[in-house]
């Protein structure tokens, strides 16, 4: 049975690069920058750290690609390093918020009542403060580190999947098959692991892969206001931010803002394909 | 149900109105297009756009840079500065005026027949009154009276101040509006008082933010927050009148907002243009860029508790000195920027001249004096950056700067980015072991740098206790008291000297600034003081 399965899913898969040529463009995007984030040492032709103040803020030329930065820093190099940065931390905060927001939102959604009450008060409670105030807050509670970075991203981040989730939870609970479920007498653990969350995990994942570039926009302001990865780490967000500054060498801001550009649409491409993959209703109408 | 929904309802309706009020106080600010220079009815009109800090106008107790755009104009002082110079002291409310022999008592002759806004003429009492308010009002000038001991009239025209030390600042601090005459009947009028109790008691600061009580060419005829303020002429000045009839200084907190109405000839002068701004400005049609020196410092503070590690060792702090590219610091400044001799700011009164930055690197020296301590294979330190930008410079970028150059020596810098708050907590509470700061003098002398000395404000900062250089601390109390300048000039530049080779301070630079102003204009010039000299601006 397993087997066949799994056969099954990569056979479609392969057809979705076919058909969907959007999807193809965002798993080739995101395939790209994966090996990059692997070889980044080996791809990168100069040490993300050096400064040359001789060459400080040099349009984009044959030895530096993507020009210089106001330090004198090969801008190509540090797009490609800071790739390692950015993308991980990405990934791990949406990651983390993602699961513990779905938990959450879909307990909130299943029992229902007093329960559902106050977690969605306590995350309308995050929500309410402006997310860079609240994480501002919080890594100051905490002192700053990356690990704690990530936590607060977590914190300002899951309420968003909750109400999604705790949305989808509720209209899925009153499907028949749920209903014909709990008949056969399945607990209720088992309803809601079996039954609601593969149903509901569709609109998940869209709007992961939608805020993955968010992600990565709030990781650069946070690192930018000191937590997260100081200087002078070649992160995405903290270039863009240095290169707005100075917004008649338009080279600095540029490049890692294609890059962080180029990240974010190519998870959104995958995104759009899963979700038409995993909802059998817009499978069907595409089809 | 219908409980939430109707709750809803309201919330939608509150944050809809908020969003029209902003999108019309948004429109206020850019709905007016007056021209500059002279308008169609032959007023003269200067409007000048700043991104100010202004938190009142009451004299009292404002002490921000822009309030004294706004309040130089519309308060005469006894002494002042005129255009963009803060060397030389001229007389203002005064017509002439003494200082004893113990230099404890200054007694200043005000010219008579000057006259308030309302009419009234300014007396001695008018002065008196003012200041002692200021006092009492215990705000953010109240210090600048700090050894006044006490103020004396003697008929209309004679004021005494009897002083509880010799203050070789005195003269300088008297150019702040805290010392200018007041109008005390209008002032009193509108709950104004300078009892001992004014810190409570005194209501008029609303009054004083919307209008003004002085004797200077100029009064506010309005003043409308985050918008403008309009000054207009004060029909009763007395002395020589300035150039224009009502000058606009509106709010645009944009600097790109700025250069571009200063281009479109909608303003005369954009005060706060960007270093990359100027640069694509220089040549343009119709306007002019100008390049100035500030008085603001940027520096390195090296912790001198031992707990803080190697760098609180001084051959290190020399070391840290020694090694700083400082052409390459530069770089990264606005055009014009310096590197001072010690805290010491080039053109206030008796400074020196600024150094030359290609001369000041020494590696070797730097290395040499490591290894003298033990620390050849070099250390770790943190070094605390608040992200701001000053004056054009971003401090993150420069403390890479800092960090690259340090690593020459073997010095590994762990930059840590705060908020700007929380690094001024860490500043206060002496708590960094290495903090990238930046320094405004509070007025306009050398004597307000004397706060880098051990013990004193910014020495206490760096842990520099009192009695860790006795020879230069005892410098710094001679100049403190003396009064005559020569004198004076001499003991600063000992002081600087020494600060610049030992001190656990390193001046990176002092900032230069840029501002545009359309070609027309004359008499713009940069004042440490005053921002800009609105009585001397004109247009041609």
């Amino acid at each position: 049975m397993k087997k066949i399965k799994y056969s099954l899913r990569s056979s479609s898969f392969v057809r979705m690069l076919r058909t969907n040529p959007l999807f193809a463009i965002g798993v080739a995007i995101c395939a790209a920058w994966l090996v990059v984030m692997v070889f980044a040492d080996l791809i990168a032709p100069c040490d993300p750290l050096l400064q040359d103040m001789a060459v400080r803020l040099q349009p984009p030329s044959a030895q530096h690609w993507f020009g210089t930065d106001s330090l004198g820093r090969d801008i190509f190099s540090r797009v490609l390093v800071g790739s390692r940065i950015s993308i991980g931390a990405g990934i791990q905060c949406i990651l983390i918020a993602a699961v513990v927001g779905m938990l959450i939102g879909g307990l909130s959604g299943y029992v229902g009542g007093i329960l559902d009450d106050i977690i969605m008060r306590i995350g309308e409670l995050f929500t309410s403060f402006p997310s860079i105030i609240l994480a501002m807050v919080i890594a100051s509670a905490m002192g700053a580190s990356l690990f704690n970075t990530l936590l607060t991203m977590c914190i300002v981040w899951w309420p968003n999947y909750a109400r999604v989730m705790r949305a989808m939870v509720i209209q899925v609970k009153s499907n028949e098959y749920v209903e014909a479920s709990r008949s056969l007498g399945a607990s209720r653990l088992r309803i809601f692991f079996k039954e609601i969350l593969p149903n509901s995990i569709g609109s998940i994942i869209v709007l992961a892969t939608v805020d993955f570039g968010n992600a990565i926009l709030l990781f650069a302001s946070l690192s930018y206001m000191g937590l997260g990865s100081p200087p002078p780490a070649p992160e995405w967000g903290a270039m863009v931010s240095n290169g707005a500054e100075q917004f008649s060498y338009w080279w600095v801001a540029t490049f890692p803002g294609l890059a962080i550009l180029s990240v974010s649409l190519g998870a959104n491409f995958i995104g759009d394909g899963v979700r038409d993959y995993l909802d059998p209703k817009l499978r069907k109408t595409i089809s | 149900m219908k409980r939430t929904r109707r709750w809803k309802r309201l919330l939608a309706q509150g944050m809809a109105m908020v969003m029209l009020l902003l999108a019309l106080s948004g429109c206020g600010g850019q709905g007016q297009t007056e021209t500059g220079g002279a308008s169609a009815d032959g007023e003269k009109h200067l409007i000048m756009a700043v991104d100010p800090d202004y938190e009142t106008f009451d004299p009292g107790r404002a002490y921000e840079t822009y309030a004294d755009l706004v309040l130089h104009s519309c308060y005469d002082t006894l002494l002042q500065f005129e255009g963009g110079d803060v060397e030389t002291l001229v007389l203002g409310a005064a017509e002439d005026y003494t200082v004893s022999e113990d230099n404890l008592t200054y007694t200043f002759t005000i010219r008579p027949g000057q006259k308030f806004s309302s009419g009234n003429e300014v007396t001695a009492e008018d002065f008196k009154w003012a200041i002692e308010r200021g006092i009492n009002l215990q705000g953010n000038p109240a210090f600048l009276a700090d050894y006044i001991d006490s103020i004396e009239t003697d008929g209309d025209y004679t004021l005494i101040f009897h002083m509880k030390q010799p203050d070789a600042s005195f003269l300088t601090k008297l150019t702040y509006s805290m010392f200018a005459a007041v109008d005390r009947e209008t002032a009193e009028a509108n709950g104004a008082t300078n009892a001992a109790d004014a810190a409570t008691a005194d209501t008029a600061k609303t009054w004083f933010d919307y209008n003004s009580a002085g004797s200077g060419p100029y009064r506010i005829e309005s003043y409308t927050p985050n918008s403008d303020v309009v000054l207009v002429r004060n029909e009763y000045y007395s002395g020589t009148a300035p150039y224009f009839d009502k000058i606009t200084i509106r709010t645009v907190t944009d600097t790109s907002s700025q250069v571009m109405t200063v281009q479109g000839g909608d303003i005369d002068i954009a005060v706060n243009v960007d270093v990359d701004q100027a640069a694509s400005l220089e040549g343009a049609e119709g306007i002019t860029v100008h390049h100035a020196q500030t008085a603001t410092i940027s520096y390195l503070l090296l912790n001198c508790a031992e707990e803080y590690g190697p760098i609180s060792d001084p051959k290190v702090q020399q070391a840290v000195r020694y090694a700083i590219d400082y052409p390459g610091v530069l770089a990264l400044a606005a055009e014009g920027s310096t590197v001072p001799v010690g805290p010491f700011p080039e053109g206030f009164p008796g400074s020196l001249p600024a150094q030359d930055p290609t001369a000041l690197q020494d590696l070797d020296k730097a290395k040499a004096l490591m290894a003298e301590v033990g620390y050849a294979d070099g250390f770790t330190v943190e070094l605390y950056i608040p992200t701001i930008n000053v004056l054009g410079v971003d401090f993150v970028t420069l403390g890479q700067k800092v960090q690259s150059d340090l690593s020459e020596i073997g010095i590994n810098v762990e930059i840590i980015p705060q908020d700007s708050a929380v690094a001024q907590e860490g500043y206060r509470t002496g708590t960094q072991s290495m903090g990238l700061r930046m320094w405004s003098p509070d007025y306009p002398d050398n004597g307000a740098q004397l706060a880098f000395l051990p013990g004193n404000v910014v020495g206490d900062r760096a842990n520099w206790e009192a009695g860790s250089y006795p020879a230069l601390e005892e410098l710094g109390k001679e100049a403190e008291t003396t009064v005559d300048l020569e004198a004076r000039s001499e003991i600063f530049n000992e002081i600087a000297e020494i600060m610049s080779e030992e001190s656990p301070f390193v001046v990176l630079m002092q900032h230069a600034t840029q501002y545009v102003t359309r070609d027309n204009i004359t008499g713009a010039d940069y004042s440490n003081r005053y921002l800009f000299d609105l009585r001397n601006i004109a247009a041609a």
